[in-house]
């Protein structure tokens, strides 16, 4: 059996994924919610890095460099946002911030 | 003779064409904007604007020649191949009516000047007759029948506005809104008949109009002249949309002068004489608009004869007059009926001039039974009254003698036309017209001279310190006595032939017509029958004063009939406004309440809102619950593409 070395660079980035989405919906630690999807965010860069060096192409390279930009920027906005909640409601956990429940 | 030769206008002939319109339009914005600064300015801003389009008609005119003159601002708007400027057009019949606009126009703004002075409201409405000014110009100067209908449009919305001019009280706002109503009836018939012009021809150009009607079936130009004559009925006041002018009298008496008497309604005279080709070949619609024009001078005279208010005589004598000029329209003589509406705009603008005159030394008071005896305390309103009432009863030598008496001979004579059905043996159905005509003349020279001795002679009987008006309302009346004599003696046979070279399909040969040996017999009779009308009048109104309660008292009914004037509005309110009152009362309560308001728009309130109520309980505010709901959305849409994918539809 050929040892295919993509194959487990995308099972793993596959468990991360899920760790991800995981900790996103069970948390309730704002802080903790930001960093699963952090955590998401590089498992799909694990996953185009895997594949573009299976291809042997440079997009995979390219798209991680942007979604790592993007990523810096989102983390400092959502820190940010967070900051400002804790001001507000002197808590950072899901459930205490729910003023627009319908 | 006719040519349609343009004499090429040079540039500066072009510009000062559309200064004609645009001068008094200048003014009414002037007026308006400076408002209450210049209360006392108002007034003769308003008239040096005026005047000084009357200035540059005169100019054109008397550059003008055999030819026409014409200047585009721009091409207005273009659908396909349907396209419309705005231009204007100076021929001899717009040349003629424009005189009459801007000229009566400007004495009447003078005179308005007199008549408001007391008005706190002085600017708004030497704008508003500016404004009219405006409208009535771009109708009569339009090089097309769209053009003309802006202006068409412009004026009854000048009309509205000034007949409501006082619109704090009930009934002018109310004679207002009535007037634009009725309007609006004939307005339908004008649109459709544009409609049916453009569907046949795609242009409403006149001159491009003059050579494709000529293609045009009998059958359509019967069609679309008779829903044009609609709109006509409408604007001038014909039976059965006449209803709104005697109503109209609750406008400022200027108003009624120049809107309601001199200009605005005999647009519709215009504008048949302006479509002359058109009508030319529609001879149904001619009987019929000589019918129309007949029983309606007769009805309105009959009514004028047992009137009281002195407006509303002289608005009952319009609309009679009015039935005149339309006669001769059927007839096929245009530019006779152009004609009257010359001699008519001086007289009767000066009639109600002199009315107006009156009603302000009688502090206000319209009813002549509380005039008399006002000749020696207002000479010059007196004998300009005097004049203008002997013109209009056609008083041998007087311009309203021979535009009138023109009339009754072409319809007399009326060779050619379609009318000439046999109503009862010999006779035709043009005597028939004829002879009513004539008992109208005697009916117009007898109320007309009632008004003059009611008002003027035996003793007074108000309560009011009558006394004469100052010069600016004097001024006008003696500039209007003097054509309302002599212009028709002076220039009517001149000016029927200055018509004849542009309204060229008048059937009738003038030269011909007099010629016949009848045609002076007809005279004799006319001038007997004035002559009759106003000796009649003189003798009862002056010698035996209990004669005319005498004679109402033993015909009661009939004359209850003609003070009720025929009841036709009562009529109209039973047969149409009460009736559709009824149907309003039913849409109201069910399309509107039922249909419109409870199911159509608090019904998708409540759907909406019922909806929310269960849409609502998903919105919990917990940011695990829509992640999660996200993911599985996702998870699932995933899912069903892979199975998509894995099993190909």
């Amino acid at each position: 059996m050929e040892f295919d070395i993509t194959s487990f660079y995308l099972t793993l980035s596959a468990i991360l994924f899920c760790m991800g989405i995981l900790g996103v919906m069970i948390r309730r630690n704002t802080l903790v919610i930001l960093m699963c999807i952090e955590l998401m965010l590089n498992a799909v860069n694990l996953a185009l890095v895997g594949l573009a060096q299976h291809f042997g192409t440079l997009d995979g390279h390219v798209y991680v460099f942007f979604i790592m930009t993007v990523a810096a920027a989102e983390a400092a906005v959502g820190l940010a946002i967070i900051i400002s909640v804790f001001r507000n409601y002197f808590s950072v956990a899901t459930g205490d911030v729910a003023t627009l429940r319908g | 003779m006719f040519s349609l030769a343009h004499t090429n206008p040079t540039p500066t002939v072009n510009q000062l064409l559309l200064l004609v319109p645009l001068l008094p339009l200048l003014g009414s914005a002037v007026v308006y904007l400076l408002g209450s600064k210049a209360h006392a300015l108002a007034g003769w801003l308003a008239v040096l604007f005026s005047a000084a389009s009357f200035a540059v008609v005169l100019q054109l005119f008397l550059g003008l020649g055999d030819g026409v003159y014409a200047a585009e601002l721009w091409k207005w708007f273009a659908v396909g191949d349907f396209s419309v400027s705005l231009a204007f057009r100076f021929d001899h019949l717009a040349a003629v009516m424009c005189l009459v606009v801007t000229g009566v126009g400007s004495l009447i703004h003078l005179y308005a000047i007199g008549y408001m002075h007391e008005d706190s409201n002085r600017p708004r409405f030497f704008s508003y007759l500016n404004l009219f000014l405006f409208s009535m110009l771009l109708l009569v100067l339009g090089d097309n029948l769209l053009l003309m209908f802006v202006g068409w449009e412009g004026v009854g919305l000048c009309s509205y506005l000034l007949i409501g001019f006082w619109f704090k009280e009930m009934p002018n706002a109310q004679a207002g809104q009535k007037a634009f109503v009725v309007n609006r009836i004939g307005d339908a018939g004008f649109l459709l008949g544009m409609f049916c012009i453009i569907l046949l021809s795609g242009t409403v150009n006149f001159e491009e109009l003059r050579s494709a009607s000529a293609g045009w079936s009998t059958y359509w130009k019967e069609i679309i002249a008779g829903l044009l004559f609609i709109g006509a009925i409408g604007k001038s006041a014909q039976i059965p949309l006449f209803v709104w002018l005697p109503d109209a009298m609750a406008g400022p008496t200027p108003v009624s002068a120049l809107i309601h008497a001199a200009t605005m309604v005999t647009a519709g005279v215009y504008m048949i004489a302006r479509l002359s080709f058109l009508y030319e070949g529609a001879p149904m619609v001619l009987m019929i608009i000589t019918v129309v024009g007949t029983v309606t001078a007769f009805v309105a005279a009959t009514i004028a004869i047992v009137q009281n208010d002195i407006k509303k005589v002289l608005a009952y004598s319009t609309v009679s007059q009015l039935g005149y000029m339309f006669m001769a329209l059927g007839a096929g003589a245009f530019s006779n009926g152009i004609y009257h509406v010359v001699t008519h705009a001086f007289f009767k603008a000066c009639l109600f001039m002199g009315a107006g005159s009156v009603i302000m030394a009688c502090h206000h008071e319209q009813d002549m039974r509380h005039y008399g005896g006002l000749w020696k305390k207002m000479p010059f309103t007196f004998v300009t009254y005097l004049v203008a009432t002997l013109a209009i009863a056609g008083f041998p030598f007087l311009s309203g003698f021979f535009s009138k008496d023109q009339i009754l001979w072409t319809v007399f004579s009326n060779q050619g036309m379609p009318a000439n059905i046999h109503v009862w043996g010999a006779v035709r159905l043009s005597h028939v017209c004829w002879g009513l005509g004539l008992v109208t003349a005697l009916m117009t020279a007898f109320y007309m001279t009632r008004s003059l001795a009611m008002t003027f002679f035996g003793s007074y009987r108000g309560h009011a310190h009558p006394h004469e008006s100052p010069w600016v309302v004097t001024l006008p009346l003696v500039l209007l006595a003097i054509p309302s004599a002599a212009f028709g003696y002076l220039y009517g046979e001149s000016l029927l032939h200055y018509l004849g070279a542009w309204t060229r399909p008048d059937m009738l040969d003038h030269d011909a017509l007099h010629a016949n040996p009848l045609y002076h017999s007809l005279e004799l009779i006319s001038i007997g029958v004035a002559l009759g009308g106003i000796a009649l009048s003189l003798l009862f109104y002056t010698q035996l004063t209990g004669m005319p309660a005498r004679i109402s008292a033993r015909l009661p009914n009939i004359h209850r009939f003609l003070e009720h004037k025929w009841w036709v509005d009562e009529l109209y309110d039973a047969l149409i406004i009460r009736p559709l009152r009824k149907v309003s009362d039913v849409l109201f309560a069910v399309v509107d309440r039922l249909l419109i308001d409870d199911a159509l728009v608090n019904g998708s309130a409540l759907f909406v809102e019922a909806n929310g109520e269960v849409a609502r309980k998903m919105q919990t505010g917990q940011i695990r619950l829509y992640s999660t709901l996200m993911f599985l959305g996702v998870f699932f849409m995933i899912v069903f593409y892979l199975l998509l994918r894995l099993v190909p539809l």
